[in-house]
């Protein structure tokens, strides 16, 4: 194992100590922070998972009780979405490749990016307290009554906890936005922009506006249970309907917190692995707008059945309907992208390959939902469940894979072992599709969301999802052991492997603490794929 | 975020992206209190005329008093900055002091209101016991309850604002900026104000 | 009921309307989904790297090829829209003559009480080809009234009424569910509809035992509780005569008017002073604590009765 002299020491120069990694401003080391937090929430909210798929393989509710039972799908749902999905490409990748993608030497306030992290982790001891302490049963979705009044669970300790996580999710936003118009490089105009930074910026304005709004929310729940102020308590006049506005004003544009991030990275993946430049990079940015804007405006199809008026019903399944356009026009771009390219198949390619395909799948079910009368059926059966979970774990998780192999090398300075990222993109895609695709099936059934125990007529359908989800487990677990063994063992990675543009490229893998030996220029479009490419993309020999 | 940003940006340059931030972090607020707000226009178009038997209830002297408190208190933090700009340091720490100082009294004729209230069985907090006026005692109730909400979250707000300025001007001399960081933390202080000009008409003035 | 199910039974009037919408929809997005994946494996296979396939034409934009899939996607969208929002219409209107039943949802079971006073836990019996109205409240949390073999759902939220409307097109026995995440026992918080023939349902009914129906128990708290006092027709005190008055326009005293729905009876029986009747004082004082979720909804029924006996 000979380091190459030539190559800058990158930043883990900077020292390996506790206090190197746990005090450092550099965003490179706090998106390590981040993933490690993260990794451990994922696979805390993956147990929860496991057992609720041990449960729910036969009819009978027999491995757990009820009252565990909905602590379990509580905990996967706070710790998934608020502890993974929310920050996961933005704390994670964003933090570490939004100031080598514009070329700076940090995030605009280096410091407040730290301080995000010890917030997030002081949110989370909040919850993991909760969990410790017994549990929440209320859902994460935390609707009144029940929140409020009924529930004998730690919800006030889980709430200070997402309240916490809340701010920190501001203040990250807050960097991002602020970084993005004060730091880009010279001649890095907007439209020279990769589509990453794009979605990043998009997404950090959704997470500054809707945040606050599911503080305010939370922050009643806590004034209810602790101090008695009764807000949505129907005992005092108080109306559950509008706590579910509140909460899903903040909660649907949480969907694109979640998911235009994961659309950022594959539109970096698909040009750089079939050699072409984006198809239509204008209307992809646009579009990325437009799916954030229209984010705002839809938190009313969550409640076709709640007994809001069926006009306001119908101008929120108009507005559903007119998000998919832009959805739609992705997909698309993405799929021309390919053509009349040079196309290789790493497991980056893999990985955003289906997402492409899962993401699809789990959008065109949303035409399902937002069409009114179907959906009076559908929700709050699995098919929501299956819906969302092709957006979230089918796209965005996909996604966060194909992000991490894409820039592995970049981020550690070594190469994953390609072969073993082929198969778990491969086994992930299959285990997803027999845990998920049977949970359509049962919801057109008619099977019920957060049911601990189901009639039989139910139960191969659930059978045959708890079976895929062993597999899935594997394809998740599978990147855990052989990205951790390439940070020792894996081949040096050159400073541009995949021969990708970008500014992250054109700097040593892993960067120097500042990024840049002296600062890049724009001086054209992003995306500018030469043809014809070359035969294989090289590594360093060991 | 205080005089954060990466060192060696030319110091305008650097003050601009500080200032981005807060605007940045003030529209987040904005949002927290507006959804608060909407809580509030709801139920007043649902209970207009107990919203008006409860803002009667409210001392209208303390209400205005306290306007009067928060508005020279964001003149005085105004006064710092500009004296923070010209470098005269002594007065800038001082003028941070009292700007804090009539913060504090914000909060303590704030709590003296919410005593009064909590003796006329006014407060729908903690059981106490809670007997409003008026034959609407539901809906007078619901006024109750988010004035509650609405003030106190201001409260919390006002208090951080307060660590914020006597922070500052104990660690002024340590600072390479500090003016810079007066104007930020000021900008803080002065949308605390503007939040209780919105909550003063909408809860004491619509009686 | 043997063999692993793949479509669940159509029971109801409006099943057969949701299930085609269903599978047209599933053809469409089967067919999309297959046009994407043929062109995503065609792009792959001819153009992988290495392949002699002819890659001229290089960086060439196509705005015709962009604009075309927006407004065809916008196109398809609104279409869908529309459909859908036509059959969501008709949910808010249930046909004349409807068979109106009160539910009521609590921690953890559903409760039943047909118009003549028959009461049911967990069951509710309703005749075939009959539109059936059942008017739901919830006694604590917010529960769902899903029968998924008739393809419709409500909540039924604290501190509202809402109602739910579906004619069975098939006797048998189907499932009740609660959709709505209600807490510890909400998996078992099922019950069963046992839809009958016409005639079998009315001898049902009558079986049952005599006690009053709805409305005359709403009748007994109207005057127990002193409504009658005022609203009756020779009371000293100025109150509004409520027969005529469900399902008619009500002009208050702030100029606006007010079609009295149940909710608007509720309303004003729990905070009555919010939308006073124009030309009359706001004396009536607020029955929040005196009355259960049950028993308004018998006063409810009982004043909308008030509207029917009298009408043509």
């Amino acid at each position: 194992m000979s380091v190459i002299a030539s190559e800058p020491p990158g930043y883990f120069a900077q020292g390996m100590g506790i206090k190197a990694w746990l005090l450092s401003t550099d965003h490179k080391r706090i998106a390590w922070l981040y993933l490690v937090s993260l990794t451990a929430f994922f696979l805390l909210g993956g147990a929860a998972a496991t057992l609720i798929r041990l449960e729910l393989a036969t009819p009978a509710g027999d491995l757990v009780s009820d009252d565990i039972y909905n602590r379990l799908f509580t905990m996967h749902g706070i710790v998934m979405v608020w502890f993974f999905l929310i920050p996961s490409i933005p704390a994670t990748l964003g933090n570490f490749l939004l100031p080598l993608m514009l070329g700076a030497k940090d995030l605009a306030f280096p410091r407040l990016n730290l301080a995000s992290w010890y917030v997030f982790i002081s949110g989370s001891l909040f919850t993991l307290y909760a969990v410790v302490a017994g549990g929440v049963d209320t859902g994460w979705t935390f609707y009144t009554p029940f929140s409020s009044l009924y529930s004998n669970s730690h919800v006030a300790a889980a709430a200070v906890g997402v309240f916490i996580v809340g701010f920190s999710t501001i203040m990250t936003g807050i960097n991002f936005i602020v970084t993005t118009h004060r730091m880009r490089a010279p001649g890095q105009t907007w439209f020279r922009l990769p589509i990453f930074v794009w979605t990043i910026y998009t997404t950090s304005l959704v997470m500054v506006l809707a945040t606050p709004v599911l503080a305010a929310t939370l922050l009643t729940i806590i004034l209810d249970r602790v101090f008695g102020i009764g807000l949505f308590d129907p005992d005092k006049g108080g109306d559950p309907l509008l706590f579910q506005h509140l909460f899903w004003f903040y909660s649907h544009p949480a969907v694109y917190i979640m998911i235009l991030p994961g659309m950022g990275v594959v539109s970096e993946i698909i040009p750089c692995f079939a050699r072409r430049p984006l198809f239509g990079y204008r209307f992809v940015a646009y579009a990325t707008i437009a799916i954030g804007v229209l984010g705002f405006l839809v938190w009313g199809h969550h409640m076709f059945v709640s007994g809001q008026s069926a006009f306001a019903g119908i101008v929120f399944s108009f507005l559903t309907f007119m998000i998919a356009v832009p959805s739609a026009i992705k997909v698309f771009n993405w799929t021309f992208t390919l053509r009349k390219g040079s196309v290789a198949f790493d497991a980056p390619m893999l990985y955003a390959l289906f997402f492409l395909a899962l993401f699809t799948f789990g959008g065109l079910a949303g035409l399902f939902l937002g069409q009114l009368a179907v959906d009076v059926h559908l929700t709050d059966t699995y098919f929501v469940v299956a819906h969302f979970h092709y957006i979230m774990v089918g796209g965005m998780v996909m996604a966060f894979m194909a992000g991490m192999h894409f820039w592995w090398p970049k981020m550690t300075g070594r190469m994953y072992p390609e072969m073993w990222g082929r198969v778990a993109a491969v086994t992930a895609f299959i285990g997803f599709n027999l845990t998920f695709f049977p949970q359509y099936v049962l919801g057109f059934l008619g099977m019920p969301r957060r049911y601990h125990a189901y009639p039989d007529e139910f139960g191969p359908w659930h059978l045959l999802s708890s079976a895929g989800a062993v597999v899935l487990a594997l394809g998740y677990l599978m990147p855990l052991g052989y990205l951790t063994w390439s940070l020792f063992y894996g081949r040096r990675a050159p400073a541009d492997p995949w021969h990708a543009t970008g500014l992250e490229w054109k700097t040593s893998s892993p960067p120097p603490q500042h990024n840049f030996e002296q600062r890049p220029e724009v001086t054209g479009p992003p995306y500018d794929y030469p043809l014809p490419a070359p035969s294989r993309v090289e590594g360093v020999e060991p | 975020m205080t005089g954060d940003v990466a060192s060696a940006e030319p110091e305008a340059t650097g003050r601009a992206t500080s200032e981005l931030g807060v605007f940045v972090f003030l529209a987040s607020e904005g949002l927290l209190f507006g959804a608060l707000l909407l809580v509030y226009f709801i139920d007043r178009l649902q209970n207009g005329s107990a919203f008006v038997a409860g803002s009667r209830e409210l001392s209208l002297l303390l209400g205005t008093t306290n306007t009067a408190v928060l508005l020279s208190s964001s003149f005085v933090a105004a006064l710092a900055t500009s004296w923070g700009e010209a470098g005269r340091s002594r007065p800038a720490r001082v003028a941070l002091v009292v700007t804090a100082a009539l913060g504090a009294c914000f909060l303590g004729i704030k709590a003296y209101e919410y005593l009064d209230e909590a003796s006329r069985h006014l407060l729908p907090v903690f059981d106490l016991a809670f007997a409003p006026p008026g034959d609407q005692p539901q809906a007078t109730e619901r006024f109750f309850s988010v004035y509650l909400a609405l003030t106190g979250t201001h409260a919390l707000h006002l208090l951080t604002g307060m660590v914020l300025m006597l922070s500052l001007a104990a660690v002024w001399s340590k600072l390479r900026r500090p003016a810079n960081v007066l104007r930020l933390a000021a900008l803080y202080w002065h949308f605390i104000d503007v939040i209780w000009v919105v909550l003063f008409p909408i809860l004491y003035l619509v009686r | 009921m043997n063999g692993i199910a793949l479509h669940p039974i159509e029971a109801s009037t409006v099943a057969p309307e949701v299930d085609l919408m269903f599978y047209s929809l599933l053809a469409f997005s089967l067919g999309l989904g297959l046009v994407l994946t043929i062109l995503v494996l065609r792009f792959a296979i001819v153009y992988r790297r290495g392949s002699r396939a002819d890659r001229s034409d290089p960086h060439k934009r196509d705005p015709l090829l962009e604009m075309g899939w927006t407004i065809g996607a916008a196109v398809v969208a609104l279409g869908l829209f529309v459909w859908g929002a036509n059959g969501y219409i008709e949910r808010d209107h249930p046909p004349e003559g409807s068979i109106v039943v009160a539910g009521f949802g609590k921690q953890w079971m559903w409760r039943f009480q047909h118009d003549n006073g028959r009461r049911e836990i967990n069951e509710l019996h309703v005749p075939k080809d009959r539109p059936v109205v059942v008017r739901l409240a919830a006694e604590d949390v917010i529960h769902s009234f899903y029968v998924p073999a008739f393809r419709v759902k409500q909540d039924a939220v604290p501190g509202h009424t809402t109602q739910i409307w579906f004619e069975a097109s098939r006797t048998g026995t189907y499932d009740l569910f609660c959709a709505e995440y209600c807490g510890t026992q909400h998996s078992r918080m099922r019950g069963r509809i046992i839809v009958m023939e016409p005639e079998d349902f009315a001898a049902w009914l009558a079986a049952g035992p005599a006690t009053q129906s709805i409305a005359e128990e709403g009748e007994a708290l109207f005057r127990s509780l002193g409504c009658s006092g005022c609203h009756g027709p020779n009371s000293a005190i100025r109150a509004p005569d409520l027969h005529n008055v469900y399902g008619h326009p009500v002009a208050l005293q702030d100029g606006t008017v007010r079609i009295a729905d149940q909710q608007y009876i509720r309303d004003s029986i729990l905070q009555p002073e919010r939308d006073v009747a124009a030309g009359y004082e706001p004396v009536m004082p607020s029955f929040a604590d005196l009355v259960s979720e049950d028993e308004l909804m018998k006063l409810v029924t009982y004043v909308k009765s008030l509207a029917t006996e009298h009408s043509p």
